[in-house]
């Protein structure tokens, strides 16, 4: 859809000679004082589970996120408390000290005290209840002939193929189930960049045990290809959904409105970030070329 | 409210019922055009030297009353030959008044000294009046003459965007104007994506544009009113006349149908973007084909059935077309998008007093949206097709009964049932098969209104006027019970025409003028108004995939009241109106969406909705030469507009989109001879506010088993909606017309225009992103979208 749309406006750019360009612009922003970004996930997989800690910049920094050191780091389940421990390798990133695999349906709340306040606030916490999930059986990975769509493209990025993923598994019965996938490629992430995540939900296909697909393209026969489905809380989904619409925001042409936050579950909002539990299932194929296959 | 509006309609009664006795002679009539018996709107017919006058109505019928014996008749308009002359007043008279458009205005310092001076006595204030010969001197881009475009030029009143049609005044969103022709609303008014308005400027006649104060016949909008007409075409004889653009072509085609009892006009025009890129690509393969057209046709007919009854049927029909194969013919996608309408009409002098109408509407605004992509082998197909329409049929009645010389009441009632239809998606793939609907609903719409432009004493006049409106939901369809956080947790289903929800209202309006002097007056006004019908886009420059919604339970009518003041002033002889205006507004049930909500898309659009307060001050000068060779007008605002939206900022307000503090334009036309002339606008604004970021962070890291990361993406913190501002607007264009000889049965002219003559280029938007080989290096971005561009048009007519 958008897509079309932007053809369309170029085209009519291009035909009437209006100049439509891009330029750099040096540009004065408000200050905004620091706040603290969280990235915790605890997933159904046994190992130690890690909360990532660093810290926001002014939008025109040119440096890598500063880490933050020295925090106190638990994460409670019912009568369970987790404690973390700060990598000694990785700064910011806290392990927890024992190996746990998350549950569905379980609630884990996090809390995290800071050595000192950042924004004035010292203390924060967040929720976040595992839902069930999809456990993938298998994956057919066929791959077909790129329709050539007239647009002009350079030759070297061309797109020749397209790969189609069918995957089966049981989906769970109640409805409201919210998924992101990551495709990997001869264990390389196809689509590693949170913002390139794909989400589908089972509005329309609750409890089926398959029917989605997914196309990516400039896969070769033979190459493996893993699927990753995480399934998440609603406002997780959202969060990252959010994420991935704040590049198509803002613009006098868009049609998602504003640019807006993606807002997580940190305090409230009062830090970035989010703390989530995702229910996660692999599943492994080898890609068939189906070119010139009746 | 209720209180207020009650003693509204009682103190008006009972005015009406203490003047009903006085008896007076009438004189009435229609004012027309003599080169081509066109009905004339606005024309000033008056005792000389008294301010005992009326303005011929929209369909060029006045009606005077007047005391016995001699009474010395001026009738005046602009542009036109006055008529000066004696009648002897012993009963009523019927006179139909033929003006001749005047060669040159020599005349001017006579005709203006002696004319009704409009915006000084009228009780209207905030209302703009053009006529189609005022907008085609204007230069626009691609030369193409545009009426809203022109609007934008007046003082209160902002664009969105570059080179845009859509319109926002005294701080109202773009939804909240009621842009009819002949009557019909016309939802979408635009062509190009914004670009241009859909209404030919050869098949209008004339636009009358109420920023506020709007009179009791006009409702269910909240901000304005811009009511265009569409010509009637020639009654006395067959012409031909046209235009070959830069971007389009127009033809008009007009005539008598029966001499001096009928006529009609059929008007085309026709973009030929796809055309003129084929074109260029068989010359040049690398050029890009374009496969995108539009086309509006104008049609419009009447005839006098006898002297005291007219019937009009006129019509609109106008599309967007882009369609695209792709080189194997595996793609196609097809977008089209477009308005009709429809007006019939039937005048009646009932008494010569009394001014009748009777109007049948429809009004429908569509656009679907498909493609089809093959694929594999053995072939397989994904496809979609969404279609989203809205219809409207409308009846109204409008009364005008010019009573006396001290009282014109006005009354009419509208019933309009509309039809939203916001959208059906049908599609599938190998896989799957979807076919949802966003619920289809239907409403009726009434109103009531009545009003009374009274004169107190010849230097008071007061028009007090009550609307009655009432909106009922309709069946069949599923309405969605939301709870607070704005999730669908029921559905109610409703039977075919079973009314399940209303809302009413009471919109009074009041007006006073007071003459201070000769040339001057002092005017104030308060208005009620309520619209039923919203736009349901997150985007506020407006786009092709605009959805109107009614209200219902999850989506309350937005309501408005405004309180405006101003000082008219005519100087040097009346050839300059000057005005200074104040307005203060305030906006109730305003809506805006979710953030990242794409209303069109979702099943459950009223989730999408999210509602606040808003409100809007402001000064307006406007200064304007309208005779002589050299014309045109300077108009300044400075105003505030903001809102407040829990759901939006959890405290406090924020500055609406459409905010701009400044906001200057200059228009002028000078003839330097009878076949040449010039003219130019320049503008000079502060920029539109928009939303830019503080800070940024990093999340969505993945770690590898080997232990490398990848992923995070930069993320940008935004503090507050709208806080921050585009850089200052301005923009000269200039235009240039050679005309033809006159008085040659085929004439032609020459228009050349430029549009920002220096090439300022103002950015449409700007942008924050990381940079491309390095996410940790954050850059601004501007784009800018239209620039210098120079256009020609040749038109004729014969």
């Amino acid at each position: 859809m958008k897509t079309t749309l932007y053809i369309f406006l170029a085209a009519v750019i291009a035909l009437t000679g209006c100049s439509e360009y891009e330029k750099e612009i040096s540009w004065e922003l408000d200050d905004y004082p620091d706040m603290l970004v969280v990235e915790g996930v605890i997933t159904n997989e046994f190992k130690q589970q890690t909360v990532l800690l660093t810290k926001s910049s002014p939008y025109f920094d040119t440096q890598a996120p500063k880490t933050i050191s020295g925090a106190g780091v638990l994460v409670r389940e019912g009568s369970n408390t987790y404690f973390f421990t700060e990598s000694s390798t990785n700064k910011g990133l806290y392990l927890s000290d024992i190996a746990f695999s998350g549950e569905p349906s379980k609630t884990y709340e996090l809390e995290v005290t800071l050595q000192e306040p950042l924004n004035g606030l010292r203390d924060y916490d967040a929720v976040s209840k595992m839902p069930e999930g999809i456990d993938l059986d298998t994956i057919i990975c066929e791959i077909y002939e790129m329709p050539d769509l007239g647009f002009e493209e350079d030759e070297e990025d061309k797109d020749t193929t397209i790969l189609s993923i069918m995957f089966y598994g049981k989906e769970p019965d109640d409805p409201n189930n919210y998924y992101t996938a990551r495709i990997f490629q001869n264990k390389t992430c196809w689509n590693a960049n949170v913002k390139e995540v794909f989400l589908f939900n089972d509005d329309n296909n609750n409890g089926n045990n398959y029917d989605y697909f997914i196309g990516i393209e400039n896969v070769q026969a033979e190459d493996t290809i893993m699927l990753e489905i995480r399934s998440v809380e609603k406002n997780y989904y959202d969060y990252v959904n959010g994420i991935k619409l704040i590049d198509e925001s803002g613009d006098a042409y868009s049609m998602i409105g504003p640019a807006a936050n993606a807002v997580g579950n940190i305090s409230g909002g009062k830090a970035l970030g989010y703390f989530c539990t995702a229910y996660v299932s692999r599943a492994t194929s080898f890609a068939v070329d189906m070119r010139g296959k009746k | 409210m209720k209180k207020v509006s009650l003693v509204f309609l009682m103190g008006l009664l009972g005015v009406l019922f203490g003047e009903l006795n006085a008896q007076r002679f009438s004189l009435s009539g229609h004012v027309s055009d003599k080169r081509n018996g066109e009905s004339l709107i606005g024309v000033g017919i008056f005792i000389k030297n008294t301010t005992t006058g009326v303005v011929s109505n929209s369909y060029g019928f006045y009606s005077l009353s007047l005391n016995q014996g001699k009474q010395n008749i001026v009738v005046s308009y602009i542009g036109y030959e006055l008529i000066d002359t004696v009648l002897n007043f012993e009963q009523n008279i019927t006179l139909n008044f033929e003006l001749s458009e005047s060669i040159k205005e020599l005349k001017e310092v006579v005709v203006k000294a002696e004319r009704a001076q409009e915006n000084v006595t009228s009780t209207q204030m905030s209302v703009v009046s053009l006529s189609s010969k005022t907008m085609k001197q204007i230069p626009v881009a691609f030369g193409e003459v545009d009426v809203l475009k022109t609007l934008v030029l007046m003082p209160g009143v902002k664009s969105s965007d570059d080179g845009g049609s859509t319109l926002s005044v005294r701080g109202g969103g773009r939804d909240q104007n009621l842009i009819m022709l002949d009557e019909a609303t016309v939802y979408n008014a635009s062509h190009l994506g914004n670009l241009l308005s859909v209404f030919n400027n050869d098949a209008l006649q004339n636009l009358e544009f109420f920023k506020g104060n709007m009179p009791a016949q006009y409702g269910g909008r909240l901000s304005s009113v811009i009511d265009m007409r569409m010509r009637d075409g020639n009654r006395k004889h067959y012409g031909v006349s046209g235009g070959i653009g830069t971007l389009s072509s127009r033809l008009t085609v007009e005539g008598p149908i029966v001499k001096d009892k009928g006529s009609f006009i059929l008007s085309g025009r026709r973009a030929y973007i796809d055309l003129l890129t084929k074109a260029m690509h068989a010359i040049d393969d690398t050029s890009p084909v374009v496969p995108y057209y539009f086309f509006d046709l104008n049609l419009k007919a009447n005839y006098n059935l006898n002297d005291r009854n007219k019937i009009f049927v006129s019509g609109y029909l106008g599309k967007d077309v882009f369609e695209m194969n792709s080189a194997d013919d595996n793609y196609e996608t097809r977008m089209a998008w477009g308005n009709y309408t429809g007006t019939l009409r039937w005048n009646s002098v009932l008494s010569d007093r009394t001014f009748a109408n009777l109007t049948l509407l429809i009004s429908n605004y569509n656009y679907s949206f498909g493609n089809t992509l093959k694929y594999g082998e053995p072939e397989k197909e994904s496809k979609f097709d969404w279609k989203a329409d809205l219809l409207d049929y409308s009846l109204k009645y409008d009364v005008d009964f010019y009573l006396n010389e001290k009282h014109t009441i006005r009354a009419g009632l509208v019933n309009t049932l509309h039809k939203f239809n916001p959208g059906r998606v049908i599609g599938h793939n190998d896989t799957m098969k979807y076919n949802f609907r966003i619920p289809m609903n239907r409403a009726m719409e009434h109103a009531f209104y009545l009003s009374d432009e009274f004169k107190v004493s010849p230097k008071l006049t007061v028009e007090m006027g009550l609307r009655y409106s009432l909106f009922q939901n309709m069946g069949k369809t599923d309405a969605y019970v939301l709870n607070r956080e704005y999730i669908t947790v029921d559905t109610m289903s409703y039977d075919k025409w079973e009314i399940f929800h209303h809302f009413q209202s009471l919109e009074p309006r009041l007006a006073f003028t007071y003459r201070t002097g000769e040339n001057s007056s002092v005017k104030a006004g308060y208005s009620r108004t309520s619209q039923y019908v919203h736009v349901a886009s997150n985007s506020n420059v407006g786009s092709i995939i605009d959805i109107w919604v009614g209200s219902n339970k999850n989506i309350k009518p937005q309501l408005a009241d405004m309180y405006s003041a101003g000082f008219f002033m005519n100087a040097l002889d009346n050839k300059l109106e000057t005005s200074v205006e104040v307005y203060y507004k305030d906006m109730y049930n305003q809506i805006e969406f979710r953030e990242f909500a794409t209303p069109q898309f979702n099943e459950h659009m009223d989730e999408d909705f999210r509602f606040g307060k808003g409100r809007s001050y402001g000064i307006e000068l406007f200064v304007k030469k309208a005779t002589g060779d050299f014309t045109g007008w300077v108009s300044y605002t400075w105003s505030k507009t903001e809102k407040k939206t829990k759901d939006i900022q959890e405290k406090g307000w924020y500055l609406s989109p459409f905010d701009r503090t400044h906001d200057l334009s200059l228009v002028a036309m000078y003839n330097i001879s009878p076949r040449l002339s010039v003219s130019g606008n320049f503008q000079l604004k502060s920029g539109r506010p928009f939303t830019s970021p503080a800070l940024r962070y990093q999340y969505g890291e993945i770690t590898y088993p080997d232990g490398n990361k990848e992923g995070g993406a930069v993320i940008p913190y935004f503090p507050g909606r709208n806080n921050d501002r585009m850089p200052v607007y301005h923009r000269l264009d200039l235009g240039l017309t050679w005309k033809g000889k006159p008085g040659r049965r085929f004439y032609s002219e020459v228009n050349v225009s430029v549009f920002d003559v220096y090439n300022r280029s103002n950015p449409m938007s700007i942008n924050f992103r990381p940079d491309e080989d390095n996410k940790n290096i954050t850059k601004a971005y501007e784009q800018t979208f239209l620039g210098f561009m120079p256009a020609i048009t040749w038109n004729f007519s014969f």
